[in-house]
């Protein structure tokens, strides 16, 4: 995953952006969901995962001759909504897997790696007690 | 087998730390006994309790499944599946440690149901009766720390002691609710809780977070067999705790008399344990388990079970379960101080005549979802049918959080005993140290359901009167999947029963099985309490009636 690390960090900040508070930049969301990835109750997933990271990419070199990570988010955006318009069948289960572990690495608890500095939490407004 | 390093004397050993190993173990030690308590699984403290869903979410508390599964066959299945039914922790403290704790003690009834109902669904009475078992009640409530309110209940048993605290403070959305009860001519009563409602015994008081039940305590306010028992019986200096200790065998000798057990400790080390009085008390699937692997030329299907019934009469609970969403609108019913509504409704414990094959039902719980930040954020995913990210969905995820409020009621009522609902040891499948898995055979009895709809509709009844709205039902006479009963059923006839009223086995001395495992029927409320009891029960008639210096 390392190579695509980069892809994957900047779908996880699509996913999460940071333009209304804190998101997964400030909350190390991808960083979390990279490790995840490499429990192995993900490994069925791992091809599903690659093959939308490199679809991403190579949409966003045909689209504007750049990697998807080297793009602005609204074109991250366009880019993800049409790769999934035109690709459900084969990436939509890996996109909401990838939903689910970047929202976990929003909200878990920060021992997990994800949550930094509890700021997911703050966003929700969520004050624990311990 | 080597003597020496790999050996260790007792005068009990004590296999399991739960709900069964935690009184005995506390009682035998302050009798002066010397009793080692031997757990498979790890110790969890309070810095692996912080608020933390993921960890519960990824297992904390349950063992690997891949590598200690059990399988389960049902009319479905042509061969057993893995599963991970039947387990409900794999710790020191065993299920009491991130239980909820809703200690209910049985009815009367539960523990003569064949007299009660007749002769139907393999039925039996309990060789001890209501009567028999409440001072070891009050004895565990008192023990553990339990929060009520004595007779606030007309339909339990009688009580010859209050609760030792009392009520746990309950959110607002409780007035509503015993309003609504009030209308329809039924009572709700405070949840009675093995957790603190004031500080109790050293242990704090409760400091009522979002999560708790499912979760481990990270104040120790809630009573558990490590809080509230192990802790206890290690100070005394003659109880030590062995966490990673999987016990194999049971050992026999000539005269038929238990004489301890062989263990692999966490270090792989296999390690034999001399002792005078040895107790099973792994819950009752791997309690029976344990029997079963237990073989000897003397014992070829496993020990004390001559009349083959080690494993049979299995039960879980039927579980009926429903919720809805309350009105935002409603500032009190959206704070998150007191997160626990905290009312139970016992009207409905007897079914009425006609509703379903047996006339029992079960307690009705209420409860407030707990609100906690990833259950919020996955309610909100899961009712979008297609992926849903974005600026948006971070908005949702904030404004979920703090609007919805959902209310839910919960039974665990009867679950019947059947042929073809037992225990035994799967052929094929093994677990990481090479023995055969416990098998689960599973053929649930369609009173569940009937009775789980008509449950489901009262509950839901009462639902609707809260204000709640798009009221499900996840499950209706479902299978609770963790709380277990039976497998060694206890009786007056060594023909019919595995276990004695005192729950040694009929035909091994000085071997008892202390759990769930002996309950000849299952209660339509959580057992946990009454598996304690039990166990102080017990452990009473050890410490008065056997003889351990024999063997020193």
């Amino acid at each position: 995953m390392k190579e695509a690390f980069s892809t994957l960090s900047a779908l996880v900040e699509t996913v999460l952006p940071s333009d209304d508070g804190p998101g997964a930049a400030e909350t190390d969301a991808a960083r979390f969901v990279a490790r995840t990835l490499e429990r192995p109750e993900w490994a069925a997933y791992d091809s599903a995962t690659r093959s939308l990271l490199g679809a991403l990419d190579a949409e966003a070199r045909l689209a504007a001759g750049a990697p998807f990570a080297a793009l602005s988010p609204s074109q991250r955006n366009a880019i993800l909504k049409r790769l999934l318009a035109a690709e459900a069948a084969t990436h939509e289960r890996a996109m909401r897997l990838l939903i689910d572990l970047s929202v976990q690495g929003f909200l878990c608890h920060p021992r997990h790696g994800g949550n930094r500095d509890r700021a997911g939490w703050d966003y929700l407004g969520f004050r624990p007690r311990f | 087998m080597s003597r020496g390093a790999g050996s260790r004397r007792c005068d009990a050993v004590i296999i399991g730390s739960g709900a069964g190993g935690g009184p005995l173990a506390l009682r035998l030690a302050q009798a002066g006994w010397k009793v080692l308590v031997l757990e498979k699984g790890p110790r969890l403290t309070a810095t692996d309790y912080e608020h933390d869903e993921l960890a519960i979410a990824r297992g904390l508390f349950l063992p690997d499944p891949a590598a200690d599964p059990h399988t389960v066959v049902t009319r479905r299945t042509t061969t057993p599946m893995r599963t991970m039914l039947g387990w409900i922790a794999s710790c020191v403290g065993g299920g009491t440690e991130h239980m909820g704790g809703y200690f209910y003690r049985f009815h009367p009834v539960d523990f003569r149901m064949r007299s009660h109902f007749g002769d139907r669904y393999g039925f039996a009475d309990w060789p001890f009766s209501y009567d028999d078992l409440e001072p070891y009640y009050c004895e565990a409530e008192r023990e553990l720390g339990v929060s009520g309110r004595a007779g606030a209940t007309p339909f339990e048993g009688p009580r010859s002691a209050p609760y030792p605290l009392p009520p746990l403070t309950a959110h607002p959305i409780a007035d509503a609710l015993e309003a609504a009860c009030e209308g329809r001519g039924l009572t709700a009563f405070p949840t009675p809780r093995a957790v603190n409602s004031i500080a109790y015994r050293g242990r704090p008081a409760c400091s009522y977070c979002p999560g708790c039940a499912s979760y481990g305590c990270p104040t120790g306010a809630r009573g558990t067999a490590q809080s509230a028992l192990l802790s206890r019986a290690e100070a005394t200096g003659n109880c030590r705790v062995e966490a990673g200790a999987m016990v194999h065998r049971i050992c026999v000798d000539s005269r038929n008399r238990a004489i301890g057990c062989v263990y692999w400790s966490r270090a792989g080390e296999e390690i034999e344990v001399t002792a005078g009085v040895t107790c099973v008390c792994c819950s009752a699937i791997e309690s029976a388990r344990l029997l079963l692997l237990s073989r000897t030329p003397r014992f070829p299907d496993g020990l004390a079970n001559g009349n083959g019934l080690v494993g049979r009469y299995l039960q879980f609970h039927a579980v009926t379960m429903g919720e809805g969403t309350l009105p935002a609108a409603a500032e009190a019913q959206t704070t998150d101080e007191g997160p626990f509504l905290g009312r139970s409704v016992m009207d409905y414990y007897f079914l009425p005549r006609g509703v379903s094959d047996l006339d029992k039902g079960g307690l009705l719980r209420f409860g407030l979802v707990p609100r906690t930040p990833l259950a919020s954020a996955r309610a909100v995913l899961e009712r979008h049918r297609s992926p849903f990210w974005g600026r948006a969905l971070k908005a949702e995820l904030r404004t979920a959080f703090h609007a919805e409020r959902k209310v839910y009621f919960e039974a665990f009522h009867d679950f019947l005993p059947t042929p073809r609902t037992h225990v035994d040891l799967d052929p094929d499948v093994r677990d990481r140290w090479g023995l055969p898995v416990a098998r689960i055979s599973l053929d649930p009895h369609p009173h569940h359901r009937s009775a789980g709809q008509w449950l489901a509709q009262r509950g839901g009844e009462l639902l609707a009167d809260l204000g709640a709205r798009d009221l499900s039902f996840p499950h209706i006479g479902g299978t609770s999947s963790y709380l277990v009963m039976g497998t060694c059923r206890a009786g007056c006839d060594p023909a019919t029963s595995v276990l004695d009223a005192n729950c040694r086995t009929h035909e091994v001395e000085n071997l008892f099985v202390v759990d769930g495992s002996f309950m000849p029927s299952s209660g339509g409320a959580p057992p946990t309490l009454t598996i304690l009891a039990n166990s102080f029960r017990i452990a009473t008639y050890i410490a008065k009636h056997t003889r351990y210096a024999t063997i020193r």
